[in-house]
């Protein structure tokens, strides 16, 4: 219900529902973003990148389902073609980090990993990306796995199968962690 | 080794921090992006109830609540319509001498969602609180006093529709049925005054009064108890997709009046032990059981 505030402020131009939006979201966004990119600064563009391509639109934008699952997809398809983008320029020989791909500069550290977060987030890196979109979008982003399903061009079985491995593997090695 | 719901629970509880620098240069860009966008059009002003209204779910719950309120107010207008030797205003008149009553509401979107659930919790001294997703709502008198946000323990803004369903419940004294009729989103509800539905009556000590919806073939139905005369529960249907509420009244023993105190409620918030769900419950008789009662009230 309080999304539906916001976005209607927002269309009849109350910026100051910009900072609950981002308040609310920015977190969570920052998550999911470093967990599929296990890079930092490709990860915290991505969010900037969302936020304000919400905020450009925002007077017209209309809320079909959940804020935070739109916001989740944004940057889950921006993060998507970022590893996309990386890997075409391994294939073809150019050796360039994945964040100097992205436009904006990002002068100051802005996310503050938490050391129980940096250790999900190595843990994730180890998945594969399918398992890891699947994981990350729904504890992360909080998307039923249908919406994943739809999202990944697949079934909600195949997606369901995703996450049960997913989730074995990151037991597995958060435990591994956790031991040593 | 731990459980895929421990690992579950490591995981989304692996926090992250941000640097204030950075927000505020994030947030600049955003209000840049956003002051540069086309100018708004409409300068109305704000209209919550339409804004409730907007979401199917929210208007559902609050038709929900309505409805309830019409079992309070319908005998004030002399609706009196007979349902076998019970009449509608028997019921509403028994329900306004009840000093303290229940409401769980669930309602799916369609037929394939989960439900959603709200609870309610109202005393005939003009206290309400209201538990919506994870917060607590108090009123009185159909203002809304504080609301508390359970999982982040801290007092928030009230979610909109508990701040509506306290202030529709609390005034009943204030109601009109044509003002009613047309917050009912536009005249979805055909026949508010519901009639008696002898096909849906299931047993001889059930008395149930149907109202029909406009938009659609769906209907709205409340079940009264032939003897006590108390409306016990509410069913409404929508054809088209599915999407039903139910709700069950029920009639627990009166809480201590520390159950509506927010200052109360705030200090216990601040208490690590009480976990969200006593929290919930906190003070109130009936959670599930007579005996059972999250907080030791003091004497």
């Amino acid at each position: 219900m309080e999304d539906r505030v916001l976005v209607w402020r927002l269309n009849r131009g109350d910026a100051t529902a910009l900072a609950r939006v981002y308040e609310k979201y920015r977190d969570g966004l920052l998550r999911l973003t470093a967990s599929l990119l296990s890079d930092r600064a490709a990860a915290e563009d991505i969010v900037q990148d969302v936020f304000v391509r919400f905020a450009a639109t925002a007077r017209t934008f209309r809320l079909t389902g959940s804020l935070n699952g739109y916001l989740a997809t944004c940057a889950a398809n921006a993060a998507r073609n970022t590893l996309k983008a990386a890997r075409r320029r391994e294939t073809t020989g150019i050796d360039e980090d994945i964040a100097g791909a992205s436009d904006a500069p990002s002068p100051e550290r802005w996310l503050i990993s938490s050391e129980q977060f940096a250790r999900v987030s190595g843990a994730m890196g180890e998945l594969p990306p399918e398992q890891r979109e699947v994981v990350t979008l729904h504890l992360y982003g909080d998307m039923p796995f249908r919406e994943i399903a739809e999202w990944q061009k697949t079934s909600i079985k195949t997606v369901q199968s995703r996450y049960r491995y997913g989730l074995d593997k990151l037991r597995s090695l958060l435990n591994g962690e956790m031991n040593t | 080794m731990r459980s895929p719901e421990e690992t579950e629970r490591l995981i989304r509880d692996a926090a992250v921090n941000a640097d204030e620098a950075r927000d505020a240069s994030v947030l600049g860009k955003m209000r840049e992006a956003y002051a540069g966008s086309a100018p708004v059009v409409s300068t109305r002003r704000p209209d919550y109830w339409g804004l409730v209204f907007e979401s199917r779910l929210a208007r559902f719950a609050a038709v929900a609540v309505i409805l309830l309120s019409l079992i309070i107010i319908v005998g004030q207008f002399g609706a009196f319509i007979a349902a076998g030797n019970v009449a509608w205003a028997d019921v509403t008149q028994q329900f306004q001498t009840v000093p303290f009553f229940y409401a769980s509401i669930y309602v799916k979107r369609d037929a394939l969602s989960w439900p959603l659930h709200c609870e309610l919790w109202m005393s005939k001294g003009g206290n309400a609180r209201v538990h919506v997703n994870s917060q607590v709502v108090f009123g009185r008198d159909g203002r809304v006093i504080r609301a508390f946000d359970i999982g982040q323990r801290k007092e928030v803004e009230p979610d909109l529709a508990a701040a509506d369903i306290i202030r529709k419940l609390a005034t009943p004294g204030e109601f009109s049925l044509e003002t009613l009729i047309q917050c009912i989103s536009a005249g979805k509800l055909v026949d508010i005054t519901p009639a008696m539905d002898a096909h849906a009556a299931i047993g001889e000590d059930l008395v149930v009064f149907h109202a029909k919806l406009a938009a659609d073939p769906g209907w709205a139905r409340i079940y009264a108890l032939r003897e006590s005369r108390l409306p016990v529960g509410l069913r409404m249907w929508q054809v088209a997709d599915g999407f039903t509420l139910d709700a069950l009244i029920t009639y627990p023993e009166e809480p201590p009046a520390i159950a509506f105190d927010p200052t109360a409620f705030a200090t216990e918030l601040q208490n690590r032990a009480n976990s969200p769900t006593s929290l919930i419950y906190l003070f109130l008789n009936e959670a599930g059981a007579n005996d059972v009662m999250y907080g030791s009230p003091p004497q």
